[in-house]
């Protein structure tokens, strides 16, 4: 990924940069986001900052000393008046009821496991489900060509069907025209540019999605699959391989077949480029930061940017 | 009513013809028939279900062990069948009509084993019932070509 030299395949209209993208969230009135059990140095960080650049008015759900014990040690400025206090089992559906009423815009989750978090939130008397799944949209950019594409899904759907990758086709292409990723180039990912029958199904469905993107479903978008992730993203091998088409070398959003694929991908960005993606979950009433915690404070305030700009 | 027979049977030429003329002599039409090589090469199994009645069955099984190269003969119907057939089906491919074709093949738990830019082919290894409700299902999609393998049966008692 980082040996792409061939980038002036891309024209540069299509080409968009992540902080300049995400930065857009200050210069828009701050909403209120509702931040379940913000107990790690991560959480409280990305908050505090996200609240002084201008981007959020934070409600901290959790245990009030807890919060101030981590806030004292990891010396964050967050004020006292932000947090709503309750009890463990109340923290979730008090951070719900927050979102239900209107209070909050969106929501956040801080030291608490992803499942029970979705759990008690997408319980069906918060209304959060819509008619579409659930569904984890990143934002990356590469480090050297500061390319930026989306990447789904890394957190929420195991091994879609092809229906739910239609639901997370949908979700992502959404999240590209919010944020002007504009012509939206999908790939669905495999690990071959052929459908290769029983043994790899992810490039039936890729082979598939193509043909069934011919209804107008998404909109304006070109889809093109299967891909490897290098046909998808590299110009340059994508021309040795003689593979043409408006997505080859040149995809701003990639499918991934499954959840360990579309993880890897991400920690590869967090752990071994040290770099910073933010990750949102769509699909709901409004966005959803589900971060990893072990996320650093900058993914975490990318993340939250990125919801914010989501919104609505 | 349909039965299921089972035959053992040598594994030459004209046996399956002798077999065949069996049912034929008393006006059975057979409804399917697999046949392939059983754990001795030199024999063959012969699944055969018929719709017939009792009465009919009976005398085409007792023709059916007159025959010098039928080994054993099996009637299932009043015992413990494991079967199971194998359809194998093409439907042509309508982009809107992607969604469902897949869900269908989940619903059944049949693969798609090929797949060009107008159709599809499905397999499915399953009891008569379910492949028929496939089937019924994929219908509407449009049915380019399909071919069953006919019933396949094993005794589920240890004698």
């Amino acid at each position: 990924m980082e040996n792409i030299s061939n980038e002036d395949k891309i024209s540069s209209k299509e080409l968009i940069d992540m902080e300049k993208t995400l930065n857009k969230a200050t210069q828009l009135p701050p909403v209120k986001m509702v931040v379940v059990n913000p107990y790690d140095k991560g959480t409280l960080e990305s908050v505090s900052l996200a609240y002084y650049e201008n981007v959020i008015i934070p409600i901290l759900v959790g245990q009030k000393k807890e919060i101030m014990d981590r806030v004292e040690e990891f010396q964050i400025d967050i004020v006292e008046d932000w947090i709503v206090e309750g009890s463990d089992v109340e923290i979730p559906e008090i951070a719900a009821s927050l979102l239900y009423s209107g209070e909050a815009k969106y929501i956040m989750k801080g030291m608490i496991s992803t499942a029970d978090f979705m759990h008690v939130l997408l319980e069906p008397k918060w209304k959060i489900r819509t008619e579409r799944i659930l569904s984890h949209v990143g934002m990356f950019e590469m480090p050297k060509s500061k390319r930026v594409f989306l990447m789904s899904d890394a957190a929420i759907n195991i091994l879609p069907n092809f229906t739910r990758k239609i639901h997370i086709v949908a979700n992502a292409v959404d999240v590209a025209r919010k944020i002007g990723l504009i012509p939206i180039r999908i790939a669905m990912l495999a690990a071959v540019e052929k459908v290769k029958l029983p043994a790899m199904p992810a490039t039936l469905d890729a082979f598939l999605m193509k043909k069934f993107a011919s209804t107008g479903y998404f909109g304006d978008c070109y889809i093109e699959g299967p891909y490897a992730l290098d046909n998808a993203l590299d110009p340059e091998k994508t021309a040795t391989k003689g593979l043409k088409g408006e997505v080859a070398g040149k995809a701003n959003i990639l499918i991934t077949p499954n959840i360990e694929t579309g993880n890897v991908i991400w920690k590869i960005f967090t752990c071994v480029q040290k770099a910073h993606p933010a990750g949102v979950v769509m699909g709901g009433r409004c966005p959803i930061v589900v971060p990893s915690r072990a996320d650093d404070y900058i993914t975490k305030l990318r993340s939250i940017k990125f919801a914010k700009l989501l919104i609505g | 009513m349909k039965q299921t027979l089972s035959c053992l049977v040598n594994n030459k030429p004209g046996v399956l013809e002798k077999i065949a003329a069996s049912f034929a002599d008393i006006g059975i039409n057979i409804y399917s028939l697999a046949a392939g090589e059983v754990e001795e090469e030199d024999k063959s199994r012969m699944t055969i279900v018929v719709d017939a009645d009792e009465e009919a069955v009976k005398k085409a099984t007792d023709k059916l062990k007159g025959l010098k190269d039928v080994i054993q003969i099996h009637d299932f119907t009043n015992e413990e069948l494991i079967s199971m057939e194998l359809l194998l089906i093409k439907v042509r491919i309508k982009a809107e009509q992607i969604p469902q074709i897949l869900q269908i093949a989940e619903l059944f738990n049949a693969q798609v084993i090929s797949v060009t830019d107008v159709s599809m082919v499905l397999s499915l290894a399953s009891g008569e019932k379910r492949i028929d409700g496939m089937v019924r299902m994929l219908k509407p999609m449009g049915i380019i070509e399909m071919s069953r393998s006919g019933k396949l049966a094993v005794c589920g008692v240890d004698r």
